[in-house]
């Protein structure tokens, strides 16, 4: 079910630089034309459907479609996927990734292994992604998976915990939303596929957390 | 045929069986066995105490002792019962009187504590007699050729019905019940209930099959119940939740003095947690002889603290609903309700828990948290006069538990499409199933979505060339065995120390609320939040003061609207002035200054208040409908009041009336309450004014799990399928972008609509306010009648501490107020 997708920018200064957080959960860094996600999990409807759980497979079909809308409005030399880029086995979805995935063989795939992403040593090599065990370390920022592996000093950037924030109504609504979690010194990427749950734990003194909508940012 | 019956060797042996203890059968349970006898199904109906077990099961006994022929090798009779913490006291019992009669048969349970040896042994060669819960039968179908095992079966039994009958688990009862009768269309069908509202109808709904002889044989022993109402020292004219709490200790020291064991049932944990303390400080003696027992103490805990109470070790249990049902424990002789009981079943059935044997008086207190909850008391003691039980209301068109049982069969013996459509037509919760959604059930289950889509890679049920549906991997097997049965609890997670050392349980709910360092209550100990690890809550023992007491999810019940029904006539029985009721009279200075004030609502009229303060401007309303229903009236007085005039508004509620509070005048006269209180477009605006989707997501939690969609893990098992951890929030989600048309999603409005904005109940009030007379106040300072309610909505944003202070300048500030 192809939805009209609208595009929200709000800039943060990190680590010297200016990053672009878009509400599409990636963000953009202008400094070294990379795209930054986490968490696509790709795969992961077709696995559960292997095990009888009735999940609709067009949810990848979204999570491409908003990485394609990306890929156009930034034009990015590499895409830098910090964990979880895929669920588990090998089956049809990562097939129809491979498949898409070939109308943009200029641009670098790099991905941080997460912890989901332990099965793949033959096929990484088949979808062109370069894999980068632990961590990679550029202009002074470590690229990581999970905050928690991360012993090193300065600056990170993280997925693996799916920040979110809970936002209490008028007459016990709530709302949850993903969000991108700010600190002086650690970013945590929101998940990138809609087929994620939300942490709404995450320590508030340490991060500044800017949620999104389908159309806007709000800091909390 | 009756003489012949009398003088059968069957009953001859059993009622000398009886003699040899003293006893003699009662009434209806002769009757039942002689309707057993005749080859009848039916429903025994009787006070608890009065042995209900005997009545079915003797007839079996006696009719094998008269037919034997009729009798083959294996499972003879299948007694269900909700309630695993019965079985074992009833499988003593059992095999105690088989083998006084002198049979030879054996007696087993099966449920979900009993270890894989014996099932093995069981499965090899069935008892003769097997108790078990609805969800074991369930798991007994998944296994291959289980119809062999209820070949033979002479008779089933559906132990305490009204406990099931109104939830998902009747559902997989009513299945089972259509299934056995597949299997062995001879078999005899008997339902045990305790006294409900509608016992023609739950019959009905456990045996809805014509080729059935039914009798509904109904005990004339009435239960004593002496029900004393605990006064308060004086009467606090603005009463408020909570407030009596201490002063109301000193008060309930003596009564379990007096007593040998006493049950002290509260509404929520989060308040057995708090009198366990009160009741402590006031009494530190009672250390070690009293005992806390609720849903989120340990296991093995709960187990010792009944077999104290059944060794009357204990003086007193602080509990909730959690022993409600249950063992039968000799010793206690007292029952204390603290608050409302809510609704006058759970009331009669709590009071029953003392004086357990028959023609033993139950002793029941009902202590009020607030003075005017004796207004409930005084509900009560009429309501069980006139014996007026609320109903229990059948599930109808569960989709979630039909595609769990479809599952179950394929796993099991397999089915074919006609067969099975044509079974659960038969059945009550689905005979109005349309064939298009058992297409969509069965498409759901073989292709995982709507007919347009279907996934390759999706096998869960798959239709074999001879037309069965057989469920053929192992794992998607093991998997469904593990989500078989429809209770879903909150996700659970231990509680530890730090330094080692089992606590309990707590609702992951709770805990995800709570920031590291923070003091909570549990178990009857002050603890400090450490982290949150595996599942595991770390924490350490603290002194801190200001520990939170977990108001845990679902722990406000409404209350019942029978109940409601009796406390506005109570409530109109006091404007009158000449009363007898002795509650009544005590709140006599609470009535004088509402009637002075405001008005005492007659049962014809509707009181609605408006109260300028200098807080803003309050409208109240008082429907005595219970909260879930004030709920979303008040968002729809909201909603409606918004249309006239954009107003925003803060929301309060108790289960007599609630509260909008807005910084603004709000323009009320007699037409714009008509118009507020209009049956027009009455659902179309209650959408307007909620969130339904969010709604429906919450109650997509449990439909999620029952029908596979989410795997409920157990301890232990959370490693093996963390790649197939997901919640049901997600997949609501997900559901209602790609897949609409769903009918676990419209199931889950509907639920929405049915239970949560009890769609029904709302319309008969709001009829029942239309025809009356509204009775419009407006007035300058809180009513007896408002006043908790306000105090309510100060408890959701404020600390207690706080909360202390501002409730006493309010109070004093109405003083000020009457003085002018």
């Amino acid at each position: 079910m192809a939805k009209s997708i609208s595009l929200a920018e709000y800039r943060v200064k990190f680590a010297g630089q200016t990053l672009v957080l878009t509400n599409l959960s990636a963000m953009y860094m202008p400094d070294s034309k990379s795209l930054v996600l986490a968490d696509i999990h790709i795969g992961k409807a077709t696995h559960f459907q292997k095990h009888g759980i009735a999940i609709p497979n067009t949810v990848l079909k979204n999570d491409l479609n908003k990485l394609e809308t990306l890929i156009h409005y930034f034009n990015p030399q590499k895409i830098i996927v910090v964990g979880d880029m895929f669920h588990a086995e090998n089956n049809l979805e990562i097939q129809q990734f491979k498949d898409w995935k070939l109308q943009f063989s200029a641009i670098q795939f790099i991905l941080i292994k997460g912890n989901h992403d332990h099965y793949y040593h033959s096929i990484y090599k088949d979808l062109n992604v370069e894999v980068i065990q632990n961590e990679l370390i550029a202009e002074g920022i470590t690229f990581v998976h999970n905050l928690e592996d991360f012993k090193g000093e300065g600056f990170s950037i993280s997925g693996h915990l799916h920040p979110g924030v809970l936002v209490k109504a008028k007459a016990r609504q709530r709302i949850r939303l993903p969000c991108f979690a700010v600190g002086n010194e650690h970013l945590i990427m929101p998940a990138f596929s809609e087929f994620t749950g939300l942490n709404t734990r995450l320590d508030s003194n340490s991060f500044r957390f800017l949620a999104f909508t389908e159309s806007d940012f709000f800091e909390f | 045929m009756k003489n012949d019956f009398k003088t059968s060797t069957g009953y001859e042996l059993v009622v000398q069986w009886m003699a040899k203890s003293g006893n003699a059968p009662f009434d209806f349970q002769q009757k039942s066995w002689q309707a057993y006898h005749q080859g009848k199904s039916g429903m025994v109906v009787a006070p608890t105490g009065f042995g209900k077990t005997f009545s079915i099961f003797l007839a079996v006994v006696i009719d094998y002792l008269n037919h034997p022929q009729d009798y083959q090798k294996g499972l003879k009779l299948l007694w269900v019962s909700p309630l695993r913490s019965l079985a074992k006291d009833l499988a003593k019992a059992m095999s105690l009187a088989i083998n006084d009669i002198g049979l030879d048969w054996q007696v087993s349970v099966r449920n979900g504590d009993t270890p894989q040896k014996e099932r093995r042994a069981q499965e090899r060669l069935m008892p003769d007699i097997l108790i078990t819960t609805p969800e074991t039968i369930q798991l007994l179908f998944t296994q291959k050729n289980n119809s062999k095992w209820f070949k033979n079966l002479n008779c089933l039994v559906v132990d305490e019905w009204h406990e099931l009958l109104g939830s998902k688990r009747g559902v997989l009862t009513e299945l089972a019940v259509g299934r056995l009768l597949h299997i062995q269309p001879k078999l005899r069908i008997w339902g045990i209930t305790a006294t409900i509202g509608n016992l023609e109808e739950a019959a009905e709904v456990l045996m809805p099959y014509p080729q059935l002889k039914k009798q509904l044989i109904t005990s004339k022993l009435k239960k004593k119940i002496d029900i004393q109402p605990v006064f308060p020292d004086g009467v606090e004219v603005l009463p408020w939740a909570g407030h009596l709490g201490r002063s109301m200790a000193s008060k309930i020291i003596p009564i379990i003095q007096k007593h040998r064991t006493t049950l002290i049932f509260t509404n929520t944990r989060g308040q057995a947690e708090l009198w366990y303390q009160i009741i402590l400080e006031a009494a530190p003696d009672l250390a070690g002889l009293l005992a806390i027992h609720h849903g989120s103490i340990d296991g093995k805990l709960r187990i010792w603290i009944e077999d104290s109470i059944a060794s009357g070790q204990l003086k007193a249990v602080i509990c909730t609903s959690s022993l409600d049902l249950g063992v039968d424990f000799k010793p206690v002789d007292c029952v204390i309700q603290i608050g409302s009981a809510k609704g006058i079943a759970r009331f009669v059935q709590r009071a029953g828990r003392s004086g357990h044997s028959p023609y033993e008086t139950s002793v029941i207190y009902l202590v009020p948290t607030n003075t005017l909850e004796l207004l409930e008391a005084s509900a009560l003691k009429q309501a069980y006069k006139d014996q007026h039980l609320e109903t229990r209301a059948p599930v109808v068109l569960p989709y979630d538990v039909l595609v769990q049982y479809l599952v179950t069969l394929a796993t099991g013996d397999g089915f074919t499409a006609n067969d099975i459509y044509f079974q659960l037509k038969q059945t009550h919760a689905f005979k109005y199933l349309t064939e298009e959604d058992f297409a969509w059930a069965i498409q759901f289950i073989t292709q995982g979505g709507s007919t347009l889509k279907s996934y390759e890679e999706f096998h869960k049920v798959a239709k074999d060339d001879d037309g069965f549906y057989r469920v053929k991997n192992k794992r998607i097997s093991m998997l469904h065995r593990m989500n078989v049965g429809v209770i879903v609890s909150d996700s659970m997670l231990k509680v530890k120390f730090k330094s080692g050392g089992y606590i309990g349980m707590i609702e992951e709910f709770f805990i995800s609320k709570l920031k590291p360092k923070t003091a909570f209550i549990l178990a009857g100990r002050t603890l400090e939040l450490d982290k949150v690890k595996d599942m595991t809550v770390y924490v350490k023992s603290t002194k801190a003061k200001n520990a939170i007491t977990p108001s845990w999810m679902g722990g406000r019940l409404p209350l019942s609207s029978k109940l409601s029904a009796y406390l506005r006539l109570k409530l109109s029985e006091a404007a009158q002035i000449q009363t007898k009721d002795k509650e009544l009279q005590f709140l006599n200075p609470l009535w004088n200054l509402q009637q002075s004030q405001s008005h005492i609502p007659k049962n014809d009229e509707f009181l609605v208040e408006y109260i300028q303060t200098k807080d803003g401007y309050h409208l109240f309303m008082y429907p005595f409908e219970g909260r879930l229903v004030h709920e979303v009236m008040s968002a729809l007085m909201a909603f409606r009041l918004g249309k006239i005039k954009p107003l925003s508004f803060t929301m309060a509620m108790n289960d007599y009336g609630f509260e909008l509070l807005s910084d603004q005048p709000i323009p009320l006269d007699e037409i714009v309450l008509k118009k507020l209180l209009s049956e027009d477009n009455l659902m179309e605006d209650v959408i307007g004014s909620i969130n339904a989707s969010e709604m429906a997501s919450r109650a997509f939690r449990d439909i999620a799990v029952i029908s596979g969609l989410v795997i409920q893990s157990a301890f232990g098992q959370v490693q093996t399928n963390k790649s197939l951890q997901s919640s049901s929030g997600l997949i609501f989600r997900v559901l209602e972008e790609h897949e609409p048309q769903n009918l676990l999603l419209r199931q889950a409005y509907e639920e929405v609509f049915n239970q949560q904005l009890e769609e029904a109940r709302l319309r008969e009030a709001i009829q029942r306010i239309n025809n009356g007379k509204v009775v419009f106040k407006t007035l300058q300072s809180f009513t007896p009648l408002s006043f908790p309610i306000k105090v309510d909505s100060l408890r959701e944003s404020l600390s207690s501490e706080q909360l202390d202070k501002r409730i006493r300048r309010l109070q004093q500030q109405n003083e000020q107020w009457q003085k002018v």
